[in-house]
């Protein structure tokens, strides 16, 4: 089994799939993954607002920013391009894998949204109807099925004008702890 | 005669109606009745939008097109119902700390359609778009739904930024479910 975190869609349309999808071979989850509980990492990277001190804001242009929001997986996010020229980050550790993909761009810039993508490859992929369970119950993340019938689980964020850095650092926190959950229901093996 | 609902509210997020208490004067003075933020989202500078400030929440749905009527539900959380009847919904809220210090808002609508809505149709929202999860109730009819993390603050232009993105999901989601051409 693998995992992996491949760019299947744009705003609204499914790339072709012949998109070259990164397997992670026997590749783990780990147990309670690195954040503890829901939100937990958000204090970690940011000191609390200090109420004469403007908060720092985050928005899609600060793609070094969104990076270090994910530091706390093993391996360093690496920033590249997707095929559209957006800006795109990677992390591929010992026991996650996803993307950030950037939307609503100019020329590659002056990203509006980001979203989080992954996707499991199950030996026998995954029934409608538990992906579907999923989106009625959860509040974070909506999950869907690639062609070969795997579960994928994706969450936009829209960081147009900007968030503060507490709040995007809940974002991760909520998407990590959201990949862990989705890893369990759909019976990722560890 | 169709009618449109918030399926997701009535069987999974809200109280029985008889837990929201009736309408009260929808002032500042009541939205700052719900301005109780726990340490976070106490440290947001005023101009930002948290959970807790519900008549930034108002203003912003109001100046996106939406006329809204505040509820309080019966553990003293906020609810907000879109009041025109052709394009209604619900914003939840969540994160709450005994009704207060919410962090997070879900807009949800759904619609009773005729004959519901194949499985396949639903899951193809949810494969291509990027806005908006889709699901069908127990009567196979649609629902939509979209959350947003308000937790620590975002920007006015943000949150109005947001529910511009809602209300052309919205859009884009009654035109995808063949709303009104049945």
């Amino acid at each position: 089994m693998s995992i992996w975190a491949t760019p299947v869609r744009t705003a609204g349309l499914v790339l072709a799939s012949s998109l070259a999808m990164t397997a992670l071979s026997d590749v783990a989850w780990g147990e309670g993954q690195k954040s503890g509980s829901q939100g937990s990492n958000s204090a970690q990277s940011t000191a609390p607002s200090d109420s004469d001190t403007p908060p720092k804001i985050i928005t899609a242009q600060d793609v070094d920013a969104i990076a270090d929001a994910l530091w706390f997986y093993d391996a360093d996010p690496k920033i590249t391009k997707d095929d559209n020229g957006n800006p795109m980050i990677r992390v591929d550790d010992s026991k996650t894998a996803f993307s950030v993909y950037f939307h609503d761009c100019t020329d590659g810039k002056d990203c509006g949204y980001i979203e989080f993508v992954a996707g499991w490859d199950l030996k026998n992929g995954i029934q409608q109807s538990t992906v579907e369970k999923w989106n009625e119950t959860k509040l974070w993340g909506v999950a869907y099925r690639d062609k070969q019938n795997d579960p994928w689980l994706s969450m936009t964020v829209n960081l147009r004008d900007g968030v503060t850095a507490d709040n995007f650092d809940d974002t991760v926190g909520w998407w990590d702890d959201t990949m862990s959950d989705y890893a369990d229901f759909i019976g990722w093996k560890k | 005669m169709r009618t449109m609902r918030y399926l997701l509210s009535l069987i999974v997020l809200l109280p029985p109606a008889a837990a929201i208490a009736a309408a009260p004067v929808q002032d500042q003075a009541f939205f700052d009745g719900f301005n109780k933020p726990g340490t976070v989202d106490a440290a947001a500078p005023p101009e930002l939008v948290t959970g807790s400030r519900i008549g930034m929440i108002v203003a912003a749905l109001e100046k996106g097109g939406f006329d809204v009527a505040v509820a309080k539900n019966g553990d003293g959380s906020p609810q907000i119902n879109s009041t025109d009847k052709d394009r209604p919904f619900a914003l939840e809220f969540y994160g709450c700390t005994s009704g207060f210090d919410c962090g997070y808002v879900q807009f949800v609508a759904g619609w009773d359609l005729p004959s519901g809505i194949d499985a396949g149709k639903i899951a193809s929202w949810n494969s291509d778009h990027v806005w908006g999860a889709a699901t069908r109730d127990t009567d196979n009819d649609p629902v939509l739904s979209l959350s947003v993390n308000l937790r620590g603050g975002v920007s006015q232009a943000n949150f109005a930024d947001t529910v511009s993105l809602w209300s052309d999901t919205l859009d884009d989601f009654t035109s995808y479910i063949g709303w009104g051409k049945q």
